[in-house]
């Protein structure tokens, strides 16, 4: 997937290629965060170092809102670290907790950069794929599971950790309470961890329900939960997030994070906590940024779903996220492109250069034992604003 | 028993390293008793006034300014790092080959530690080292070696150039397993800016056996009394084996920032960028821009007076002066730096005041300071080796990067401190 990043950045840097393949927003962020940065840099100890595990207004304002969330007290010292993204959040879990010989359980379609980190944590990834339910006509993120026979085989002595990352990317599946009850008693069962990736919790479509798995009996004391500010207030490039978790973890977490880069950013920091205390005085209200992205993606989401449809594929309308797949195999596209690489990826290459649109082949989020499930299969971003004249003229074939 | 309540759960990476416990102890010491700080190596005044405008016009940038840049380093940054330390290395900087953008210096030293070190390698540190050297090392799967420097013999040490490294010392530290030395200049905590002479040395030794070198550059623009700093990376023969670390934080006082750097020849900085790629990926992105601003602007005004590369030791200068004076005051011997933040004080010409045993002794003052008088520093033998660290516990460490109402409250101290003894 790197490989294919680091290429397709470069194809779709053409200012003529409409990009709906990057996952991050081209909607402007809430303007009350970035005057909070603004007036952040304006205060001098603001713009020097702060605690190392995290600013303490961010801390406590994250102990705040997750406390409510979570309906247990989080204690922000200890239960608690900000990382450089969620991504850095990741990395702290991995070499804090995993080690040479574990292995650790990843569900397909998975982040790409899980299995590196695995990797480089000297550890072995044992993938279990979502499966789609057959003879449905139209198709939503919830058609996929998780077989529960097969995911039990997938636990062994050497079983260090589950990652699961809910709602998902890409599909944008959101697991449901028995799902992850399944896999606590797995957990419990077997004495592994769980990471939970939760950067698109808010992202929450209607009528569903984003339900952390930490909070299921027996699995505080052996969840990592790990939250995103560039997700929630649409500011990927702040580049803060969060584990939150049991003190008996998270300090080993702490511990990595004082010997990799030792603080984060302080003035992004104060923004985001300002943000965030924000946020927990409007939480039931229609302003309150955690609910108001997702109405505002919703719409976008299906008017996108209707374009891709009226294109002649077929949209798996997400339960939650940034993103959507598209199953492309109904236009019967024929490329003359080398006959080893999988579908999607000949499929991509050959939408950037003809049509002028970019996206994310899905066989770059699966190990490949399974890349003939998912080769019929396309990434896009849901949230692309003003782009659909242009999207809709491109697909009219 | 459960497994995951158990310590047992971390990896053995972390179980290697220590949970920070002396960084925080001190800094939670000094806020208790509210101390006058000058143990904390950054500055308590602001920032000057064009970084932190050129922040916010990148805050209020468009939507781009808030979203994912270029992972190894936002162009605008990498393109003006490139541009402005070609002509002082003496070679042409490839933005996106030869530069990779970090959290900070931190994580460029994180990243040349993992990228370059493996299992079993020898990494020679020259003491007294930055703290996270070490468990860098560790953490990497590799082995530290310790060198230290020494106060002349024979002479009055009053200058941090009257310690050296001794070449036959640092030659024999150097075996088959040895894959990179580590070099801090100007140094922190004893201030020394190494000559020509002396990087040409560890150059040679570099070259003779094949190994690569770290050179932390954090403190580059601040020297003092016409010490001047040169990078071991200009020298010849040395581009292709060096990686040299900045700091936007240092450079610009804004050292909450955390946009650091690293610079070398593409075919070393590759793997830094996996390993950067698999840990971090991005950094933020307006931060990077202002500091791209900054250096666009010290570009035009390089060796004028409005230099902020001019402006900033020259300020400084005067408070090194102001700290040293207040410590000559009362009896102390400081060792002035020719360089960086900090200046560390000889501190064995006064006896013992505390009861613990099993503690350094500049470890003990240092808490007695804080707790008696008011005062906090570091104690100097936190930058040592456990071999070496007894040997160099008579000295603490003050930062001098302060306003002067603080060290005005610092020179309080001491003279208070000065007029009780002689009243005794």
């Amino acid at each position: 997937m790197f490989l294919f990043r680091v290429a397709f950045t470069s194809l779709a840097a053409d200012p003529s290629v409409v990009n709906l393949g990057q996952g991050f927003p081209d909607i402007p962020p809430p303007s009350y965060v970035k005057e909070a940065l603004a007036k952040a840099v304006s205060v001098d100890r603001m713009n020097q170092y702060t605690r190392g595990f995290g600013h303490p207004p961010l801390v406590k304002a994250l102990s705040q809102v997750y406390g409510h969330v979570y309906g247990r007290p989080i204690d922000p010292f200890k239960e608690v670290l900000v990382t450089v993204g969620g991504y850095g959040s990741l990395f702290s879990t991995m070499q804090g907790l995993v080690e040479e010989g574990d292995e650790v359980i990843i569900i397909e379609p998975f982040f790409d950069c899980y299995v590196p980190m695995v990797r480089m944590a000297g550890a072995k990834p044992v993938f279990i794929p979502l499966r789609l339910k057959s003879g449905k006509k139209s198709i939503t993120s919830a058609d996929w599971y998780l077989d529960p026979d097969e995911l039990s085989s997938k636990f062994t002595s050497k079983t260090k950790a589950i990652i699961i990352n809910t709602p998902n990317n890409p599909i944008g599946k959101i697991l449901t309470r028995d799902e992850l009850q399944m896999i606590a008693d797995l957990c419990i069962k077997h004495d592994t961890l769980c990471f939970s990736d939760e950067v698109y919790e808010w992202l929450i479509y209607r009528g569903q329900q984003h339900v952390k798995i930490a909070t299921l009996p027996g699995m505080w004391e052996r969840t990592i939960t790990i939250g995103s500010a560039g997700k929630t207030f649409s500011v990927t490039g702040w580049k803060l997030g969060w584990s939150i978790g049991p003190q008996h973890l998270i300090r080993h977490l702490q511990t990595v994070m004082q010997n990799t880069l030792y603080t984060c950013p302080t003035p992004l920091q104060e923004a985001v906590a300002q943000g965030l205390m924000l946020n927990m005085e409007l939480i039931g209200q229609p302003e309150c940024y955690f609910t108001s992205l997702a109405e505002e993606l919703e719409g976008k989401r299906d008017r996108m779903a209707a374009i891709v449809q009226e294109a002649g594929m077929t949209p798996v309308i997400p339960e939650g996220g940034y993103f959507m797949l598209v199953d492309v195999s109904a236009l019967n596209m024929k490329t003359d492109d080398d006959d080893d690489e999988a579908y999607d990826y000949k499929f991509v290459k050959w939408m950037i250069k003809k049509k002028k649109l970019a996206a994310i082949p899905v066989t770059a989020f699966v190990s490949d034992q399974s890349t003939k499930d998912f080769e019929k299969y396309i990434r896009l971003w849901v949230g692309n604003t003003y782009r659909k004249k242009i999207i809709s003229h491109i697909f009219s074939l | 028993r459960s497994k995951c309540m158990n310590s047992l759960i971390a990896s053995k990476k972390s179980r290697s390293l220590k949970f920070p416990k002396d960084r925080v102890e001190f800094t939670q010491l000094a806020a208790e008793y509210k101390a006058v700080n000058l143990g904390q190596g950054f500055p308590d005044f602001s920032p000057p006034q064009f970084i932190t405008e050129a922040f916010c016009k990148a805050v209020s940038g468009g939507p781009p300014m808030h979203q994912y840049t270029r992972a190894f380093g936002h162009p605008a940054l990498v393109q003006s790092l490139a541009k402005f330390f070609s002509r002082i290395v003496g070679h042409d900087i490839d933005p996106f080959e030869d530069i990779l953008v970090t959290v900070g210096a931190y994580q460029a030293l994180f990243c040349a530690f993992q990228a370059l070190i493996d299992e079993g390698d020898e990494v020679i540190i020259v003491e007294p080292f930055f703290d996270c050297y070490q468990p860098m090392v560790v953490m990497a799967g590799g082995k530290a070696v310790y060198v230290p420097l020494r106060p002349k013999e024979g002479t009055a040490v009053l200058s941090s150039g009257d310690w050296v490294l001794s070449a036959e010392e640092l030659a024999s530290k150097i075996t088959p397993h040895t894959k990179a030395i580590v070099i801090n200049t100007p140094n922190n905590p004893l201030g020394k800016v190494y000559k020509r002479e002396e990087l040409q040395m560890i150059a040679d030794l570099c070259i003779k056996h094949d190994l690569l070198c770290f050179s932390d550059e954090v403190y580059e623009w601040l020297t003092y009394d016409g010490a001047k700093h040169v990078k071991i990376a200009s020298l010849p023969g040395m581009w292709e084996r060096t990686v040299t670390i900045g700091s936007g934080g240092k450079t610009f006082s804004a050292t909450g920032w955390k946009v650091g750097w690293a610079m070398g020849s593409g075919h070393i900085l590759k793997y830094m960028k996996t390993i950067h790629q698999n840990s971090i990926y991005h950094c933020a992105t307006a931060a990077q821009e202002a500091v791209a601003q900054g250096f666009e602007r010290e570009h035009e005004l390089f060796g004028t007076p409005q230099s902020y590369f001019q402006q900033l030791p020259a300020m400084l200068h005067h408070r090194r002066e102001k700290l040293a004076s207040s410590l000559k005051g009362v009896g102390l011997q400081p060792i002035m730096p020719e360089g960086g933040y900090f200046m560390i004080t000889d501190i064995s010409s006064i006896g013992e005041y505390s009861d613990t045993k099993d503690e350094n002794y500049d470890f003990r003052f240092v808490k007695w300071l804080i707790k008696e008088k008011g005062l906090a520093t570091i104690p100097v033998s936190a930058f040592y080796s456990p071999e070496h660290s007894k040997e160099f516990d008579k000295y603490i460490r003050f930062c001098f990067v302060k306003e002067n109402s603080t060290l005005d409250a610092a020179e309080e101290i001491l003279k208070k401190w000065s007029q009780n003894e002689s009243s005794h």
